[in-house]
């Protein structure tokens, strides 16, 4: 009896211990595996701080060069008409004071453009909807952007609908769609034409608007890449990839859409190269 | 101010000006035409290494950022048979990392002058490295 108590006694804390060590190695290797996951989940953290570090630095050393490039044409010409020694003609002149004017709107429209992505960053990207004649929108940017075009390039309108015809839009945003549509089409056309139009539906509920040129053109594969951010076909024209992404953003803000016409150039087309870029806003309210 | 050698014919300096705007070769001819020196101008690599054959300018004024042929392998191949002494380089680009400041010069690059170029800065360079031509 006393022999048969001490072995139970014996086999119990026998149990007792392998149960003891058994949790201990459960708990160890519970612990293990959370170790490890979070190492991985560290691992991967690190991975994607170091990515966006990276992205930062491209970023803010492609903005350097970007404005250096225009303030470089702007701050030399300046000094060459500050300085009187050197007696440049009028003609000369007039010639560097269209280049500072030209380099001082590329600045302008890539600081609009950073800003705005920084808005979007901050969640303070907003639109204000108000009666806007298209047109006048559409003329207004033509008069900002037409000394930059290249004297080889015709650059002309055709209007869709009349100049009193409006929509309910946001005018500023409207505006800084096509500032980066024709701002492109001047960067890469530089001999032929571009063609901006606007041209209401045929059950007149939406109004495009699109700029066509006489560019190289954009690979049809790229047409949705061109417009995510940072993304540029060609890394030595000016510009620092945010425009057509912008453009994409407000588009959605203003419920319009925003593409690379695939289909241009056709047979039709005036030419067999170029690009062809469309708004397409709804007519929310009109007086057609 | 640095002041240029009063015997030196200026006329004679030949400046090859390297950039793929041509607009900013425009401005840096411009810069410099007071001193009247031959000018000559390229929008590529490829057209100043066959401007530095044909022509063998005594300075050359080089862009980093260009399409093709960029400024880093001009300076590598020119490094490769022309000494700082017959033709130092001067660079001209809107790059202004140190890590391009430094490939730029371990390269073979005598002088980086960052975007936008002060005139008064690029005009002190170029007479310093005219006064030292040896006709």
């Amino acid at each position: 009896m006393y022999i048969l108590s001490f072995a139970i006694l014996g086999a119990l804390t026998l149990i007792a211990i392998i149960f003891v060590a058994g949790f201990w190695v459960y708990k160890q290797k519970q612990l293990k595996d959370k170790m490890q996951i979070l190492s991985v989940e560290l691992l991967k953290a690190n991975k994607e701080v170091k990515a966006a570090n990276m992205v930062r630095d491209v970023f803010l050393q492609n903005m350097s060069h970007q404005v250096r490039t225009p303030l470089h044409a702007i701050n030399g010409f300046a000094q060459l008409l500050a300085t009187p020694e050197y007696n440049f003609s009028d003609a000369e002149k007039a010639e560097f004071a269209a280049h500072i004017r030209s380099n001082t709107t590329v600045l302008t429209l890539l600081f609009d453009d950073m800003l705005s992505v920084v808005d979007i960053e901050c969640g303070k990207f907003d639109v204000s909807i108000s009666t806007c004649k298209v047109n006048e929108v559409v003329y207004e940017t033509i008069e900002t952007l037409k000394h930059m075009v290249n004297e080889n390039v015709t650059m002309s309108f055709e209007p869709g609908v009349g100049d009193d015809f409006t929509i309910e839009t946001d005018p500023h945003r409207l505006q800084q769609v096509l500032m980066n549509f024709m701002s492109n089409a001047i960067k890469h056309t530089e001999k032929g034409f571009i063609k901006i139009a606007t041209k209401l539906s045929a059950d007149g509920k939406t109004l495009d608007f699109s700029v066509t040129d006489s560019g190289n053109g954009v690979p049809k594969e790229m047409a949705d890449a061109i417009f995510t951010r940072f993304k540029k076909l060609n890394d030595f024209k000016l510009g620092a990839g945010l425009g057509l992404s912008l453009c994409k953003t407000i588009s959605d803000k203003l419920n319009s859409a925003c593409y690379l016409d695939t289909t241009y150039p056709d047979s039709n087309s005036e030419c067999d190269h170029g690009a062809r870029f469309v708004f397409s806003a709804p007519v929310v309210q009109s007086n057609i | 101010m640095t002041t240029l050698n009063p015997e030196i014919d200026t006329t004679k300096v030949k400046i090859l000006i390297v950039d793929d705007i041509p607009l900013n070769v425009l401005l840096i001819d411009k810069m410099l035409a007071k001193f009247k020196f031959q000018t000559l101008k390229a929008n590529s690599g490829a057209d100043a290494l066959k401007l530095i054959e044909t022509e063998k300018p005594h300075i050359l004024l080089l862009d980093l950022m260009m399409p093709g042929i960029d400024g880093y392998q001009v300076t590598e191949q020119v490094r490769a048979t022309i000494s700082k002494e017959e033709m130092p380089i001067v660079i001209l680009s809107a790059l202004n990392a140190n890590d391009d400041i430094s490939r730029a010069m371990a390269l073979g690059a005598d002088e980086f002058i960052t975007k936008p170029v002060m005139m008064e800065r690029l005009h002190n360079c170029v007479i310093n490295l005219v006064n030292k031509i040896k006709f």
